[in-house]
């Protein structure tokens, strides 16, 4: 590298000093100008882009939040932050904007910003003494990784169907669905279950949307494809599970939130992410887990 | 270090250059301006679409992004010069559509656009939509298609998914921004599923079959109004395409209109929708 200084240029002056490359690139390349005047040329500038934006307007819609991926099973405490009591953490693999570069989230990722989060994940169930024969939950986090529910709440709703595989190995069964109020407190988890499948060599693959409202209009989905066992055959066939979470159905009024008037059960933070775990009562319900979490957010000037 | 000025010289004459007198804060793309400014901007380190290393082909194009808080309709249109409609294949439209106003059951009504235009294709198509429902698991209905009319009439529609309209007090949900906002969020209201439609869905852009497809989850919301669970309908996929007939329309569609089927121009004014969508394009290939 030479180092050119720009205020030894005349009417280019400033202060500004770059270094130049001491050698051209082999084929037409972009370049590359970082916060200490280093000027490259190559491709791996553009490869680190987070964000998408849109075509006509520059407006940035789409931001890439979170990547995860494990080797194996989590036997480590995830954070105490989403404790259900204050002896026993939870376990398993925490997606969302916590785990975002703190640049993106002040940027872009603050709250009342994100209209929605989607989270690609997929898992396997390798089988051992550790991991029970449990399904898996998603435990709803906010934007700080933090459990979003902190109080019992009063109402709320959430609900999950699925396909059932020991009705003869029927592909497509009438299903069967089950639906109840979250409790949130030490006894339950406080978003959704499904089922990750039985004994090793199950799997799961899915997707989260969640939409990132304080109002009543958060809402939160799930649904994925379960590689499952059938009790009676032992055969696996792949069933379907959809699952949601929502605003109380019953008006209830939540007393355990800041607010006290006519304060229902709505989020009062925004939901950020989720913990993918076992649940309460069992900690290590998946072995390898990956998953990609992307935010739809208010059409956002580029900083 | 010596500057080998005699170089510095050779930039001047027909392409003479202006250099950054000030540093980005990170790594930034570098760009010239046709009156020679060097400078590095935010803006060159954004995307629109991804690029494939073979032939620079672009994947999935964002083409249009829309927020309303609170109108008549919700449009996205595809004015790309770069990725114009006719070179679309696919389209794909993410969104979060909620309506207005008394916490009912109702229709948001999908048509695609041609020119700008609604130009369903739904007479003689066959609609089919699959959900898992929390009160019987999956289930699938048959219908659910519309008209194959030119303009912004009520029924020109090609599509409709049901909907809880939001009922919401304390103040009322008067814009969109409102339901993120924890300092203006109303704080009364009844049910659940006042958040609306939320999802994608696909559609096949072809020139003789055009029509939506399955995303790869569907859409999520809930059905109708009520203190029930059973109405929640979720991962519910729409099927809509010609069964052998020809369609009416055959131009390529550049975008998509909904709203609610008792607003919507000429309609009662009360029933408003607000939320965003965007609008993803797959172009062609050139490699």
């Amino acid at each position: 590298m030479s180092t050119l200084a720009t205020n030894k240029l005349g009417t280019l002056s400033g202060s500004a000093d770059m270094s130049l490359p001491s050698s051209r690139p082999d084929s037409t390349k972009g370049a590359f100008l970082d916060a200490s005047g280093n000027l490259t040329f190559g491709e791996a500038g553009v490869t680190n882009v987070p964000l998408l934006v849109t075509d006509d307007d520059g407006k940035v819609g789409k931001v890439l939040i979170d990547n995860v991926c494990s080797t194996g099973v989590n036997i480590t405490e995830e954070s105490s932050a989403v404790a259900y009591n204050t002896n026993d953490g939870y376990y398993g693999y925490s997606v969302g904007i916590h785990n975002a570069p703190d640049a993106i989230k002040s940027n872009y990722l603050a709250d009342g910003n994100v209209r929605a989060i989607e989270i690609d994940f997929m898992a396997y169930v390798n089988g051992n003494s550790l991991v029970p024969s449990n399904g898996m939950w998603y435990l709803a986090l906010d934007s700080t990784g933090s459990r979003l529910w902190t109080q019992t709440q009063d109402g709320g709703s959430r609900g999950h169907t699925y396909e059932n595989p020991d009705s003869g190995g029927s592909m497509y069964s009438t299903g069967s669905s089950s639906y109840s109020q979250p409790n949130n407190t030490s006894t339950n988890d406080d978003w959704n279950k499904t089922y990750s499948g039985y004994g090793q060599g199950c799997g799961i693959q899915g997707k989260v949307l969640i939409n990132c409202g304080v109002s009543s209009t958060y809402q939160t989905f799930n649904s994925s494809i379960v590689w499952r066992n059938n009790y009676t055959s032992g055969d696996m066939y792949p069933i379907n599970n959809s699952g949601f979470v929502a605003y109380t159905t019953s008006g209830s009024q939540n007393t355990g939130r800041a607010q006290t008037n006519n304060a229902y059960n709505a989020p009062w933070a925004s939901q950020g992410g989720c913990l993918f775990s076992g649940g309460y009562s069992g900690k290590y319900n998946v072995d390898y887990f990956s998953a990609v979490a992307y935010a739809y957010i208010k059409p956002t000037e580029v900083v | 270090m010596a500057v080998r000025t005699e170089k510095i010289q050779s930039l001047t004459g027909s392409a003479p250059l202006t250099l950054p007198k000030t540093l980005p804060s990170s790594s930034k793309g570098v760009q010239v301006s046709t009156t020679g400014v060097i400078s590095s901007p935010d803006v060159t380190n954004t995307l629109s679409h991804k690029t494939s290393s073979i032939g620079s082909d672009p994947g999935w194009v964002l083409l249009d992004h829309i927020e309303v808080d609170e109108g008549e309709t919700m449009k996205v249109v595809n004015s790309s010069t770069t990725y114009p409609a006719s070179d679309i294949y696919c389209y794909e439209v993410h969104f979060n559509i909620i309506s207005n106003y008394n916490n009912n059951g109702s229709e948001i009504r999908f048509s695609p656009l041609r020119s700008g235009t609604r130009s369903p294709n739904g007479n003689g198509r066959s609609g089919v939509r699959t959900y898992y429902s929390t009160g019987s698991g999956m289930e699938a209905t048959t219908g659910d298609v519309g008209g194959s009319g030119t303009g912004s009439a009520n029924s020109n529609y090609e599509f409709f998914q049901g909907i809880k309209m939001e009922g919401m007090s304390n103040p009322g949900l008067s814009s969109y921004s409102m339901a993120f906002d924890k300092d203006t969020a109303p704080l009364g209201g009844t049910y659940g599923g006042d958040g609306g439609l939320n999802g994608s869905f696909r559609y096949y852009n072809g020139s003789g079959y055009a029509g939506t497809i399955t995303s790869d989850t569907g859409t999520f919301g809930r059905r109708s109004h009520g203190n029930s669970y059973n109405d929640w309908r979720l991962g519910e996929t729409h099927f809509a395409m010609p069964r052998g007939n020809s369609p009416t329309h055959t131009g390529k569609v550049n975008g998509f209109e909904c709203w609610n089927q008792n607003g919507g121009p000429g309609g009662n004014s009360s029933y408003t929708i607000m939320g965003f969508m965007q609008l993803y394009g797959m172009p062609k290939t050139t490699s």
